[in-house]
């Protein structure tokens, strides 16, 4: 299974000890989906963290795709 | 004080004088004397060769007598245990014992410890200082078997040493270790055989390199160490201090705090998690340094200024690291460089990795803080860890710790800061959180979840005046949830996360920080029941942040304690209940029992009850809520004031009349 993605951060900003990145995930390949969500850091401290965050964020909405793909497959085989 | 006199000639002698450094002749050999002597019959002469068997020793420097008559000889040796080889002075003659010293001077000559030593104090440094060379063939014990004995051990600073045996000091109310410079190349044990005491103090004087291991300890003792000295460790360093009892360990003094640095290729170990409060530093560069189960700092006996630090070197870790915590004592700094890294092993270059790190406390109140100057890390799992007590404080302040696998609470953190980081897969647990009467849980650490693994819950859990931020991860809740007082929530509704279960647990009346939930996100925080707790007197319940909540479950039900609660609720900001909407007071027509607007003025806030929910509204009104969205609101004598949507129920009336026709 080959899943790829890109992703754009869309908006940015501060609140309190938070930095939020709305951000466009699009899935190419196996899966082909947008996901629009928001990632909350907190008191990041690199962009590297931020981007790290982001990027474990993606695995994340990724395993829900999948899961949620699982399911559907299931329904359709029971 | 028998003097080691060893590897020299003793003649007994008719009754003689003689002085120290006086020459004599016998056998064409020089014989210098070593000891005065008035009147005495056992002289020692160093000599530049073997004398006769018997007769006499002729003068030739000095004004002892002459000649002076000897009927035997010893012939030099180096033995340790041989009786003849110790001059009586004082504590005793021939060889020491556990109540006479061994004593080395600038006159002795070399000695072999060739059986097991024994002594009360061991002075190299006698006169001007020992120079010759003592072989540890055989370790030394020096002590006391009389707890209130005092001992010592004095090295000099131009002593030669070979072999490889230990000096071991017995647990003595007092020790003195004095190294006068010189580094002990082999094994070193402080207080480390047992007497009948409870207690050993230890004083130090001058820094002290240990070549060999290093053990402190002899079982169920309290150490006090004294002296702003470094005892550096070559070799491996061995705790040997049970936890009997609480107040077992090392206790630092104040201003004095002694500082055991690790700097070999060393193993760490500690039979027990004890108090230490003096110093410890692992400075090994080019070396590695194994960290054991068991191995331990802070807790009771901490000074202003203690602190567990890493300097240099490869550190492995293994079993338990516990952090101690002890009522009333002295904060603590723990600085060691800990890896933020999500594939972090037990093997770090640059820091210390924890294999399974401990918070151990059995502390009610007042209890003492470790501040992190670095962040830790924790490879497998995490705990606050209760003995002695359900429910302990375990504080830990400032950075953060990076935990790769489960936290368990099985106590509680009312003032920590540290940063919880979950990174990894794991659980997340805690002991009583939802226990009737049980005020002090859960934790005040700012708690993020952002893994690519799955963090479980596996009880309920408790967050108090701090956060949860959701950032990345699978977050398995099922059954559980969270009991929150004055928390934050973040990012669990853009995340997708439902909650199972909410308590929303209060401490305070009005809208301050203890009653407050402040919900943060972009999508409203799915909850399945929200269940209000805290009704032990009266509270206040309040909701801030940019986002509101939709509930499945709403259950306020006041109970006896309290007969006044409000509800607040962010003006502007919507609340929705879906399915069951309980909203109780005990009390009617109370216009302090009401669901109002978290600030004094309008807007309204928005609470929602979707068509098809019950409700069951009793005692408790509103103020400044828009509910146009949804269902009517029902309340049974309830206050309404500035309320949309919300109805006050009249119970039917039956009326009875008859007459008689």
């Amino acid at each position: 299974m080959a899943i790829n993605h890109t992703y754009t951060i869309t908006d940015k900003r501060a609140e309190d000890d938070l930095l939020l990145t709305d951000i466009s995930i699009q899935f190419t390949g196996d899966i082909t989906e947008e996901v629009l969500t928001t990632v909350y850091h907190f008191r990041p401290e690199t962009v590297e963290e931020v981007e790290l965050n982001i990027e474990n964020r993606i695995i994340t909405e990724k395993d829900k795709l999948l899961a949620k793909q699982k399911i559907e497959d299931l329904i359709n085989q029971l | 004080m028998p003097i080691w006199r060893g590897n020299t000639y003793r003649f007994t002698v008719t009754a003689a004088t003689a002085a120290a450094g006086d020459v004599y002749s016998n056998n064409g050999q020089n014989f210098t004397v070593t000891d005065a002597i008035a009147g005495g019959t056992v002289l020692f002469c160093t000599g530049t060769g073997a004398p006769t068997a018997t007769g006499n020793l002729v003068r030739v420097i000095g004004t002892g007598t002459d000649p002076i008559v000897f009927s035997a000889v010893t012939a030099p040796n180096t033995n340790w245990g041989t009786s003849t080889n110790w001059l009586t002075d004082g504590s005793g003659a021939g060889v020491p014992t556990a109540l006479t010293d061994a004593v080395f001077d600038n006159v002795s000559r070399d000695c072999t410890v060739n059986v097991a030593g024994v002594c009360r104090n061991l002075n190299f440094n006698s006169g001007t200082g020992y120079t010759n060379t003592i072989t540890m063939t055989n370790g030394i014990t020096v002590g006391s078997t009389t707890a209130a004995t005092a001992a010592a051990v004095t090295l000099a600073s131009a002593m030669g040493i070979n072999g490889s045996g230990s000096i071991s000091t017995r647990a003595n109310n007092s020790v003195t270790l004095t190294s006068n410079g010189r580094q002990w190349p082999n094994a070193f044990g402080i207080g480390s055989v047992a007497v009948t005491s409870v207690s050993c103090s230890v004083t130090f004087s001058g820094n002290w390199v240990i070549g060999g291991t290093l053990t402190i300890g002899a079982g169920n003792l309290q150490y006090t160490f004294a002296g702003a000295i470094n005892i550096t460790c070559n070799g491996n360093l061995a705790f040997n201090i049970s936890s009997t009892s609480a107040t077992n360990g090392i206790v630092a003094t104040a201003g004095s705090v002694t500082t055991i640095i690790i700097a070999g290729n060393s193993t760490w170990s500690s039979i027990a998690p004890v108090n230490i409060g003096i110093n410890i530093n692992i400075n090994a560069p080019g070396n590695t340094v194994n960290i054991g189960d068991n191995c331990c700092y802070g807790g009771l006996g901490t000074a202003t200024g203690s602190n567990f630090t890493y300097t240099a070197g490869t550190v492995i870790t293994s079993g338990t690291f516990h952090f101690l915590y002890a009522p009333a004592a002295a904060n603590y700094t723990v600085n060691v460089n800990g890896s933020s890294s999500t594939s972090a092993t037990t093997t770090n270059t640059s820091g210390i990795n924890f294999n399974n790190l401990s918070l151990r406390t059995n502390v009610l109140s007042n209890a003492q803080s470790c501040t992190l100057s670095s962040p830790i890390c924790v490879v497998n799992d995490f705990s606050i860890t209760s003995y002695n007590v359900t429910k302990g404080i375990a504080n830990l302040l400032s950075n953060n710790a990076y935990l790769n696998k489960s936290i368990t609470i099985n106590g509680y953190s009312p003032s920590g800061t540290t940063t919880f980081r979950l990174q990894g897969t794991g659980s997340w647990s805690e002991n009583n959180t939802l226990t009737t009467g049980v005020t002090g849980f859960g934790i005040t650490n700012p708690v993020v979840i952002n893994t690519t693994g799955t963090i479980t819950l596996t009880s309920f859990v408790g967050v108090t005046s701090s956060s949860i931020t959701y950032t990345a991860g699978s977050l398995i809740l099922t059954g559980f949830g969270f009991r929150l007082s004055g928390a934050t929530l973040t990012g669990f509704g853009s995340g997708g996360i439902t909650i199972p279960t909410i308590y929303h647990t209060t401490v305070v009346s009005g809208t301050g920080s203890g009653a407050r939930l402040t919900l943060t996100d972009t999508s409203p925080v799915q909850i399945t029941n929200l269940i209000f707790d805290g009704f032990n007197t009266n509270r206040a319940f309040a909701y801030a942040g940019n986002i509101g909540f939709i509930v499945s479950n709403f259950n306020y039900q006041q109970t006896s304690l309290a007969t006044t609660s409000i509800v607040y609720l962010n003006n502007s900001i919507t609340y929705i209940v879906t399915n069951s909407f309980i909203f109780n007071a005990r009390v009617a027509n109370n216009t302090n029992n009401i669901m109002q607007t978290l600030s004094g003025s309008t807007p309204n806030a928005i609470f929602t009850l979707n068509f098809g929910a019950s409700q069951d509204v009793f005692g408790m009104g509103g103020l400044r809520i828009d509910s146009s969205a949804g269902q009517t609101i029902w309340s049974r004598k309830g206050l309404l004031t500035s309320t949309i949507n919300w109805q006050n129920w009249t119970y039917p009336k039956t009326r009875f009349s008859t007459s008689i026709g």
